[in-house]
């Protein structure tokens, strides 16, 4: 992999990329397990969102919580970002999962 | 016939059902009725811990020996009963095989709200079970999930696939918070025996009933929404959910009775194999099948099949256990 943090392609030295994924809760640890392996450092969990898709509409209260969805925030380096995104693709196919890219200057850049 | 009448007559107007009913009712009118989902879960722990410790003090009452068989004997059903399911699924209600292997480990494991409401309806009516039933439950859980995969990758389908996400799988389905609940209340109870239960039987016996009846109010509202919610299932695949529970409780009243349970034992033991899980079994299934349609299983086993057992199975099964043993 590049180095993430180096290139003009990493912008001014405080950008960096969010990553935000609504997956469906059954998978939360799976996906962070991956994003760590793929070297972002951190990640905010935002349990029990709900909404409505292609999927019908999810969040609903069952039982066995498997219609209920999460929202994982991580801030990492544009590469490593776009490196996740790529893969999501065939790693999330068949799951519940939105998976969307943003820019955003951050603090503390170092830490991310 | 009038035995049979009348018990299920005394069920249906149970304040437990009652309160199923009424859950059932205010999401069929969308009411904006909710029990807050920490409750819920609240009620769901202190069930499952009172009644692993309600049979663990009726353990230390004696009857240990019989137990060891009769708990060997429930695994292996819980292991044996989803290949009847997924045959039945398979050629009868024309399933695809990832999903008939989903839905048979539904069916192989069980519930516990279930076993709840049939222990305390077999109470109330002089008919208690032993109190290994609770292990006995207990050891159900799993087994079914192993045959449910085991059927999946027979017809070709990978299950899960990181090693991470296996880990999480089997954590999920060794010691999920049901299982450890479950046996550590068991276990619990065994050690303490009546003196000790003596101290917690405010909370832990006289309380039950009406927590019960607040926890069902609960099921009656999620199993209606989750049927509302529902895919359209064709009428075998319905069907299958309300004749393999029939299927499951004769096997459960043949092989109670060879153990050589009590007749609220066999009535229970019935029930077990009566009943699908809905929430251990999704879980595991959503992660190790996820091609399986969840849609699909959780509503047959939380919408067709376990409002069937409460309501009417339960009595059903009961009357047969006491004609069999008559």
């Amino acid at each position: 992999m590049t180095d993430p943090a180096a290139g003009p392609e990493s912008g001014p030295p405080w950008m960096r990329s969010k990553i935000e994924i609504v997956c469906e809760r059954a998978i939360v640890e799976e996906v962070v397990a991956w994003l760590r392996e793929r070297g972002v450092r951190g990640h905010t969990i935002v349990p029990h969102v709900s909404g409505a898709g292609r999927q019908g509409r999810r969040g609903a209260d069952d039982a066995s919580r498997v219609f209920e969805n999460a929202l994982i925030i991580a801030i990492a380096p544009r590469a490593i970002a776009r490196a996740v995104l790529a893969e999501s693709v065939e790693r999330l196919r068949d799951f519940t999962a939105i998976v969307y890219l943003s820019d955003v200057e951050v603090a503390r850049p170092d830490h991310f | 016939m009038s035995d049979m009448l009348s018990l299920a007559l005394a069920n249906l107007a149970s304040p437990m059902v009652l309160c199923f009913a009424l859950g059932a009712l205010a999401a069929w009118v969308r009411s904006d009725l909710d029990i807050p989902d920490a409750i819920a879960k609240g009620l769901a722990i202190y069930l499952m811990l009172a009644i692993g410790v309600k049979g663990g003090v009726a353990m230390a009452e004696g009857g240990g020996a019989r137990a060891a068989v009769a708990i060997l004997v429930a695994g292996a059903l819980s292991f044996a009963m989803p290949v009847l399911a997924y045959g039945l699924l398979r050629f009868f209600a024309r399933l695809e095989p990832v999903d008939a292997a989903a839905v048979a480990a539904h069916f192989g494991s069980v519930s516990v709200v279930t076993f709840v409401t049939a222990s305390e309806f077999l109470a109330a009516r002089g008919l208690p079970a032993e109190g290994y039933l609770v292990a006995m439950m207990a050891v159900m859980e799993t087994p079914a999930i192993v045959t449910g995969l085991l059927l999946a990758r027979r017809a070709g389908y990978a299950t899960q696939r990181s090693r991470e996400g296996a880990r999480h799988l089997w954590r999920e389905v060794l010691v999920n918070g049901s299982i450890v609940l479950l046996v550590g209340g068991f276990v619990i109870g065994w050690m303490v025996g009546a003196p000790g239960y003596a101290k917690v039987k405010p909370f832990m016996g006289d309380l039950f009933n009406g927590l019960l009846c607040l926890f069902l109010l609960d099921m009656g509202l999620v199993a209606m929404r989750q049927l509302r919610a529902a895919p359209v299932l064709s009428p075998a695949t319905l069907a299958f959910a309300i004749v393999q529970p029939l299927i499951g409780a004769a096997i459960g009243l043949a092989a109670g009775s060879a153990l050589g349970l009590s007749t609220g034992g066999v009535a229970l033991f019935a029930t077990l194999c009566a009943s699908a899980s809905y929430i251990a079994v999704p879980a595991a299934m959503r992660l190790a099948l996820p091609k399986a349609n969840p849609a699909l299983y959780v509503t047959l086993s939380l919408g067709v099949t376990f409002p069937f057992n409460v309501a009417f199975g339960i009595p059903f099964y009961a009357a047969l256990a006491v004609a069999l043993r008559a």
